[in-house]
């Protein structure tokens, strides 16, 4: 809303530097986005919050004004002229979308151009003038905040009728365009057929031209519900629909109506008619319930009754007080005021949030530990970092093709959750897992010329089962290239190296079982497991996707993080560290090679039960020495007893049972 | 001399010679092995004594043990001698070049937007907040219906959303947390609840469709606006440092009454106006004011008997002030070199 300085002047009695009005009226809540200078006048760039529609106007920033620095608001004087009798009949069919219509005839007017002072006046505050009859609308409505309209009054056909569009009804609006409406939609008609959108844009058959001799002028009330809808249906907002979707007052109908008639009068010369007014209920203001003590206790204020009497006083609002509980009124236009907090709001914006102290709530409500799933997030990531991990946070938006990527995860039948109104292809599809967004990423990276990766995002996941919408926090992570490296050593990322990231992070604690997944290389893929359930997958990418979405090998890893509870990662009761001595044995099995080594470490760990604190696999071997068909796997065996040393004849009694459960699945040990 | 003597003199000369010669470790050890080994010259020249007249034998004997210390020290000074010089080699080769660049180990780091939100609970934990957090996908009347804005209501206007359903939607805002933890607990509580939000806009440099918002909210009896405006000073001294000057002003919100908006002087200009504040010395950070009686009463907290405040600022805007990143799509892109500053 553009503000000339000079024209709020008329109506209120100050002699303040613009600047300083910008300042308050951005304090008080209408913030003034841009102050320039034109001429020796300043125009005032206001922002109007969405609850403020008493503000479209100048006068409304005017009553702001008056109010903040306390000056007289000048009220321009309801106008007087003589009134011919001649009449439009008006019939409001739809009260509940119209509750108030005054219709009045002029005429004999002259259509021309508007004076210059009148033209400046629109076009600073951006409005282009079209002729005289327009303009005074215009104007008007900029300065009272009440859109009005003028029709030719020649080319309506008997009576004016305000009622819903029919079904599919065509209206040719001011901009040229064919406009279809609906039942929902509020027109002005006369007996043939609409002439105009009601407090949207007019009909272009009944537009006021230079031809013009009669002219109807409308100043109404429109429900604003009623005129949003329209307007965002069809798409077309106008300054009259701004005004009447935020709240046109209704209290103001008739006096906006004077002034415009006793302007074209004025400049366009011609004789008015009697006005026809539709306004069956009379609007009144609701009285609203006051406590100054309950104002003071809730703002931390303490300010005297008279203060805040002066306040509403000043916003033109009626105050009757009884000793505790006062009873104040506001303005017919303040319709966003209908509550004590509202009344609140006035006080403290008009007195200043500056008044207000800056105190801390002195009850102490005690420090309360975040919630698990944050704790759990916390822990894993300074884990993964630690592990050389970095930390990557992507859009829950992933492009179209991958969204079934993966999905094998997924044990039932599940479905991506998709926006049904999405502005961009680009964000239309949720991710239902981690990998889709990590691939998306990784492609960037290879892209942007970096192939070295090693990075996890813990974020959430969207998936629709049957008709449930389901959020989950995952753990993914991706690696690519290599890991350390120098002139002369790297470690290369590869499956091992991720499963071996996963191991450190849950201790040992999950299995790994292979798994297909159609976007995995078939031989390097597996599902994760965790007391007996499926919680995630581990991978290298399908060579043949690698290969279309140009990237070099990379490796994969999801995790369901929220099968793990907090206590899982969380230190729990020390056990101290034990000081006997560890006996080192090292054992060499000869294996058949489709042997999974699983099989085999469940055999030591059964034969070795109770002593085994710690094995490792160091070797894997085929080739010379070992038969064809077999493989030999190296162990080192840490073995301690709780409570004994250890003798060498119970471990070797341990090995020759061994011995014996190798050969139940075609193995032998491998004496050195 | 005898002749014995002469022999033993002839071969003690040619001893020294040899060991005089040595170059290295092996060979020396292989000479201490003809002398001094169990076959060794020394041991046949003592065997050799029963071949010599008795009277004889004990000086040539004496002779032959002088020989053998003599040949013993001489082997071990050279021994200590060949050691020492093969050491002195070792480490020569051992020498590297110091200049080679080292093994690139990788650094673990945290995304911007982590690293922000962690300082942030940090700081409201000090103040006695704890953290909730809600759902994404979120019903049109937790996100809209139940924070006072109805269908027709024009601050949907900005915040266009992306529908699931005619009634799911991707949550616009971290405000209907409020109405969740309002459900759930019975007042005192004062909670932050950071969030991913999304909005149906273009992406620019200041516009994202999927980005964050960091909630709060505290609920009391007897809460003021000054309570609110103390709250958000320490929060905003904490994070920005104890000389940023604070600002309250008016401002709209359907589920706050009285609203208002919360700024901090310039931290890149100090108030002296630049682009980042748009030059008028402000930069905006929140939005908050006293919880609407109308959200309480949706909450089912009586308005009469508690009141409260809470607030709602953009995560990735503090991240943006905070690192002076100019464009809000960074922290979504991921790229490398953005991530490596961090």
């Amino acid at each position: 809303m553009k503000v000339l300085y000079s024209w709020l002047k008329d109506f209120v009695e100050i002699d303040v530097p613009c600047e300083e009005i910008a300042k308050r009226l951005t304090m008080a809540g209408l913030e003034v986005e841009e102050l320039e200078t034109v001429g020796n006048d300043y125009l005032m760039d206001v922002s109007i919050p969405a609850n403020r529609g008493d503000c479209h106007s100048i006068l409304g920033i005017a009553r702001e004004v008056s109010a903040l620095f306390n000056v007289p608001l000048k009220l321009p004087a309801s106008p007087d002229f003589k009134e011919i009798e001649e009449v439009i009949d008006v019939e409001v069919l739809s009260p509940e979308l119209c509750p108030r219509y005054t219709l009045r005839f002029i005429k004999g007017v002259k259509v021309g151009p508007s004076p210059e002072w009148l033209k400046n006046r629109l076009e600073l505050v951006g409005i282009r003038s079209i002729n005289n009859v327009v303009d005074v609308t215009n104007y008007v409505m900029w300065m009272l905040g009440q859109p009005l309209h003028a029709f030719d009054a020649d080319k309506i056909s008997g009576r004016v009728i305000v009622r819903r569009a029919y079904n599919d009804e065509e209206i040719v609006t001011l901009d040229g365009e064919t406009r279809k409406l609906t039942p929902n939609d509020l027109v002005i008609a006369d007996e043939r057929h609409s002439i105009a959108i009601a407090g949207v844009m007019g009909g272009e058959e009944s537009e006021v031209s230079f031809f013009t001799k009669n002219v109807a002028l409308e100043s109404a009330c429109f429900d604003h519900i009623s005129v949003r809808g329209t307007s965002k249906s069809l798409g077309l907002r106008t300054e009259a629909s701004t005004r009447f979707e935020k709240g046109v007052d209704i209290g103001i109908t008739k006096f906006a109506s004077d002034i415009a008639v006793k302007m074209i009068l004025e400049l366009c010369g011609g004789e008015v008619g009697k006005i026809s007014e539709f306004y069956p209920v009379k609007y009144e203001p609701s009285k609203i319930r006051f406590r100054p003590e309950r104002f003071n206790k809730r703002m931390g204020l303490n300010l005297k009754p008279e203060e805040m009497e002066s306040v509403f006083t000043r916003l033109g609002f009626k105050v009757e007080k009884d000793t505790d509980v006062w009873y104040v009124t506001p303005i017919s236009c303040r319709r966003d005021v209908s509550l004590e907090e509202d009344l609140y709001e006035e006080i403290v914006r008009i007195v200043g949030y500056d008044k207000i102290p800056s105190t801390l709530h002195e009850r102490i409500t005690g420090v309360v530990s975040p919630p698990s799933e944050w704790e759990r997030r916390k822990i894993l990531r300074r884990r993964l970092n630690s592990l050389g991990f970095s930390e990557v946070i992507t859009s829950s938006f992933i492009p179209v093709q991958f969204s079934s990527c993966f999905g094998e995860f997924y044990q039932e039948p599940v479905e991506n959750v998709r926006v049904i109104n999405p502005l961009r292809e680009e964000e239309s599809v949720l991710r239902m897992l981690l990998s889709q967004a990590l691939l998306t990423l990784s492609m960037n990276n290879v892209r942007w010329g970096y192939d070295d990766f090693s990075l996890f995002e813990i974020g959430k996941v969207f998936f629709k089962r049957g008709e449930e919408y389901v959020e989950k926090e995952h753990l993914g992570i991706v690696q690519s290239g290599r890991f350390i490296y120098s002139w002369d050593k790297e470690i290369v990322s590869d499956f091992f190296l991720v499963k071996g990231v996963l191991e450190s992070l849950f201790k040992d604690e999950l299995s790994f079982v292979p798994a297909y997944y159609s976007a995995l290389h078939p031989g390097r893929s597996a599902n994760i497991i965790y007391k007996g359930e499926i919680v995630g997958f581990v991978g290298e990418l399908h060579p043949d996707m690698a290969k279309t979405l140009k990237l070099p090998r990379i490796y994969l890893a999801e995790i369901d993080i929220e099968k793990f509870p907090l206590e899982f990662f969380k230190t729990g009761l020390v056990i101290e560290p034990n000081r006997l001595p560890w006996l080192k044995r090292d054992i060499a099995v000869v294996v058949p090679e489709e042997t999974h080594s699983i099989k085999v470490v469940e055999i030591i760990k059964e034969v070795f039960e109770g002593i085994l604190e710690k094995y490792e696999l160091f070797d894997l071997y085929k080739g010379p020495n070992i038969p064809e068909g077999m493989v030999n796997l190296g162990f080192s065996l840490n073995l301690r007893a709780e409570d004994r040393t250890l003798t060498q004849e119970e471990v070797e009694e341990r090995v020759e049972r061994l011995k014996i459960k190798l050969a139940d699945i075609g193995g032998r040990l491998r004496e050195w | 001399m005898s002749p014995m003597e002469l022999e033993l003199n002839s071969i003690r000369l040619e001893a020294l010679r040899e060991i005089s010669s040595i170059e290295n470790l092996e060979t020396l050890r292989e000479l201490e092995i003809k002398y001094l080994g169990r076959k060794g010259l020394i041991n046949q020249l003592l065997k050799g004594l029963k071949d010599i007249p008795p009277e004889e034998r004990p000086e040539v004997g004496r002779l032959i043990n002088q020989f053998k210390l003599e040949l013993s020290r001489e082997i071990e000074a050279k021994r200590t001698l060949l050691e020492e010089r093969e050491r002195v080699k070792k480490l020569e080769e051992e020498r590297l070049d110091v200049t080679l660049p080292g093994v690139r180990l990788p650094i673990g780091r945290l995304h911007p937007l982590t690293l922000i939100i962690e300082r942030v609970e940090e700081i409201f934990k000090g103040l006695g907040f704890t953290v909730v957090e809600g759902f994404e996908i979120e019903s049109d009347y937790y996100n809209f219906e139940a924070l006072n804005i109805p269908w027709y209501h024009p601050a949907r206007d900005s915040q266009d959303s992306f529908y699931i359903t005619d009634k799911l939607l991707l949550r616009t805002q971290t405000s209907p947390v409020q109405i969740r933890v309002m459900e759930k607990t019975k007042p005192p509580f004062k909670i932050i609840a950071p969030g991913r939000v999304y909005r149906r806009d273009q992406p620019t440099a200041r516009h994202s469709p999927v980005f964050h918002q960091i909630e709060g909210m505290a609920v009391d009896r007897d809460i003021t606006f000054a309570d609110l405006k103390g709250t958000l000073d320490a929060f905003a001294h904490a994070l920005f440092g104890g000389d940023v000057s604070t600002r309250f002003r008016a401002d709209y919100f359907p589920f706050t009454e009285p609203s208002g908006e919360f700024a901090i002087s310039c931290i890149f200009c100090k108030g002296s106006g630049c682009n980042v504040c748009s030059y008028s010395g402000w930069i905006e950070i929140l939005g908050c004011g006293m919880v609407h009686p109308k959200v309480l009463e949706v909450g089912g907290i009586d308005p009469e008997e508690y009141s409260g405040f809470a607030f709602g600022m953009g995560w990735d805007r503090l991240a943006m002030l905070t690192y002076g990143v100019n464009d809000i799509r960074f922290f979504l892109e991921n790229h490398p070199e953005f991530l490596a500053q961090f």
